[in-house]
């Protein structure tokens, strides 16, 4: 029991441990952002590519039509994420000082600009 | 037969004499047309002894049963001929809105051998085809010799035709089509052959409707799908096809140094479309059908490189004139661009054959006649352009650069075939088969050589899916697994889309085989079904493949540069990462049926119908 309890605070320090995201906005996205480059700290752990990407929306509002996370090929239409080099997948868990490039899509359909 | 002329133009140039020979249905859909149809004909008009700028080749332009229509983005031809480059099998997929212009004129293609006496051009409209005097066009570059072409034929008319590179026999020289938009047929020397015939242009225009067997079916597809693509296409539109620059070189997509590096950020943000959008792009260009528009024309009217006015850079040519060679000023590539269509060379090539020279000037072994060390500098706009106008002249060292890396690595020699990039003689486009693993073997194993298009495979390992041909998912393109039967299945599937000439484009827009079957079936009438497609996208595909074992190719041939399978390059976004190769190459054939030496067996031969290549 007593070893189960250490277990859970464990978890629960774990969870509340704030995550380092950086993310890169290539153009045209860096234009409307006014940014290269900024870092992101997450409160939740373990987090995902798409609760990344809320925060993005959250700080930078023009970027919301760029997100479609009804699904990972709705997404790519919009705005290509990738995590440390690999295309990644919305549900694709994010790390402690990762990597998260946001590129146009190769050919995709947001609202014109 | 309905989404067909129906007829075959062939032309001999040696006697100036033309027979039109009917089409039939059995042919047409056992190969489709375009690229299906051109390899027939290739096959069967054509071998190993074949020399390709003999007048014993044949060249051939072929529509598909899509061009003329109006299924969205099919306004394309094809163009055919065993290469000078590579000595085997060379074809080139075109936009633009010559093949629209053909199939009006009553030809589903024009087939052409023989050599003429004289420089000449030919003009094609309703009536058959004219052999007319080109004496006074001989030496023009492309931009120039439109008008005039329009003037003496029809102002509608649009041409394919070779500049002073095609006419000088350079194996990288290109056909180009609608003037200053042009369009190119750029890969495998295509323009040579026309240079070798005396040919320096096919004219073509026509007013005949292209039937079609359901019109109301076609209608309605086409007002389904069309607001589909164009939705998913906007980037595409607004950015055109150099909108990938960025994101390329962030994958490690991007060729840098002649292939070496692996980071370029602040060069590639240079020659972005979305710089070009801001900076020298005036318009778009819409081929024949299209809804898209990502072709750019661009102008600069002030500073060094004034007086550019026309088609703008594409990817490849910010890849291969830029990266590669390291020229990040936009308005110099942009100048190298218009250059290589004015004289008619291959964007690619070029870059790529001037990414070598300047990677042997750098180690001290490029020699002019005198031996004396030539001093070339990366990413130095003037003396880039400079050494494409030499190779478009073919004068001093551009003579040499004008045979093609694999040629002019020879010649030089002192060990610069290691960082002479290319695959059976054709130099590879702007993509890295280190960012997309499938794109080794598609290289090593696409009929003409390096190609990103015959197999189009690392779409797939980016943002297409294909549940058809069990594609249900984007593939990982960093994985090991199955590389070679993905590289399989797309290169049958892009046979299908250079046959029924549908632009690839429209996979970026959501479009899948069962779309395309649909217009297919609706064009012509036909009641294909998906075993019987694919089964015709196999066949075409190992019927290119069996004229290359027929020029000799072995396993040996499919090989990849080594700097592409053994060099890391230790920064970027594929810093670390080899692709597989000899494993998967013997998984691509196993798929394929083809032996260990990568011939196709009789059995599979004779299951494609393809009887006379299993004898």
């Amino acid at each position: 029991m007593i070893i189960k309890a250490k277990s859970d605070r464990f978890q629960t320090r774990r969870g509340l441990a704030h995550l380092n995201i950086t993310v890169k906005f290539s153009p045209p996205f860096r234009e409307d952002v006014g940014v290269r480059e900024e870092t992101y700290e997450i409160g939740q752990n373990p987090a995902n590519v798409a609760s990344v990407l809320n925060m993005i929306v959250r700080r930078h509002s023009c970027m919301g039509k760029f997100v479609d996370a009804v699904s990972d090929e709705a997404q790519r239409h919009q705005m290509v994420v990738v995590l440390n080099s690999r295309l990644a997948r919305l549900s694709d868990e994010v790390h402690d000082g990762d990597s998260v490039s946001l590129l146009l899509p190769v050919m995709g359909g947001a609202k014109k600009r | 037969m309905k989404g067909y002329a129906g007829k075959l133009l062939h032309v001999n140039l040696t006697k100036q004499e033309s027979q039109v020979e009917g089409l039939t249905e059995h042919e047409a859909r056992m190969f489709i047309g375009g690229s299906g149809l051109a390899a027939k004909r290739l096959w069967e008009m054509t071998g190993n002894e074949t020399d390709p700028l003999g007048s014993e080749n044949v060249l051939i332009f072929m529509t598909g049963p899509l061009t003329g229509t109006k299924v969205p983005l099919s306004g394309r031809h094809e163009v055919a001929a065993k290469s000078p480059l590579t000595g085997v099998y060379g074809e080139c997929d075109v936009g633009g809105r010559w093949g629209t212009e053909l199939k009006k004129a009553g030809f589903d293609g024009v087939v052409i051998t023989g050599k003429s006496a004289r420089h000449t051009y030919l003009w094609i409209n309703e009536n058959g085809v004219e052999f007319r005097d080109a004496r006074h066009l001989w030496g023009l570059d492309t931009y120039e010799v439109s008008p005039i072409l329009r003037a003496e034929t029809d102002q509608k008319a649009i041409e394919a035709c070779i500049g002073p590179a095609g006419e000088r026999l350079a194996r990288i020289a290109s056909i180009m089509h609608d003037g200053r938009d042009a369009r190119a047929a750029g890969r495998c020397g295509l323009g040579a052959v026309m240079g070798s015939k005396n040919l320096k242009a096919v004219v073509a225009r026509g007013d005949k409707e292209v039937t079609v067997a359901d019109p109301k079916s076609l209608s309605e597809l086409t007002k389904e799908l069309g607001p589909v693509i164009l939705k998913n296409t906007r980037r595409l539109a607004e950015y055109g096809t150099s909108q990938v620059v960025t994101p390329a070189e962030e994958l490690g997509d991007l060729p840098v140094r002649n292939w070496k590096k692996g980071r370029w950020q602040e060069g590639a943000e240079k020659l972005s479309g979305v710089t070009m959008a801001r900076t020298i792009l005036k318009s778009r260009y819409f081929c024949g059908a299209c809804i898209v528009g990502c072709g750019r024309t661009v102008a600069i009217d002030h500073g060094e490189y004034a007086g550019v006015e026309g088609a703008g850079p594409e990817y490849e040519t910010m890849a291969l004139l830029g990266a590669n060679v390291l020229l990040d000023d936009l308005e110099a590539v942009a100048k190298a661009h218009e250059l290589c269509n004015r004289y008619g060379l291959d964007v690619l090539s070029t870059g790529a054959v001037i990414g070598f020279a300047l990677e042997a000037a750098e180690r001290g072994i490029l020699r002019d006649a005198q031996g004396r060390k030539i001093d070339l500098d990366w990413g130095d706009g003037k003396s880039i352009v400079n050494m494409v106008e030499s190779i478009g002249r073919r004068e001093n060292l551009g003579y040499l650069f004008g045979e093609g890396v694999m040629r002019a690595s020879a010649e030089i020699g002192e060990g610069c075939e290691a960082f002479a990039l290319h695959v059976k003689g054709l130099e590879p486009p702007g993509h890295d088969p280190r960012a997309y693993n499938s794109l080794a073997v598609g290289y090593a194993t696409g009929n003409r050589g390096a190609c990103h298009l015959q197999g189009f495979s690392y779409a797939f390992e980016r943002s297409v899916t294909m549940p058809e041909i069990g594609i249900l998912e984007v593939q990982d393109r960093f994985g090991t697994i199955k590389k070679g039967e993905l590289v399989a299945k797309t290169q049958d599937l892009m046979s299908l889309f250079d046959s029924l000439k549908l632009c690839k484009f429209t996979l970026y827009g959501g479009l899948k085989l069962t779309h395309a079957l649909k217009f297919l079936n609706a064009v012509t009438g036909w009641d294909i079904g998906q075993a019987e497609i694919l089964k015709t996208g196999e066949r075409i595909y190992n019927l290119k493949r069996m004229y290359n074992v027929r020029c000799g190719i072995t396993r040996k041939d499919d090989t990849v540069p080594t700097r592409m399978l053994r060099e890391k390059r230790g920064e970027g976004g594929a810093a670390e990462n080899l692709p597989p190769f000899a494993e998967a190459l013997d998984e691509y054939y196993q798929y394929r049926d083809w032996d260990q030496n990568g011939i196709p067996t009789k059995t599979k031969l004779l299951e494609l119908g393809l009887v006379d290549a299993a004898s």
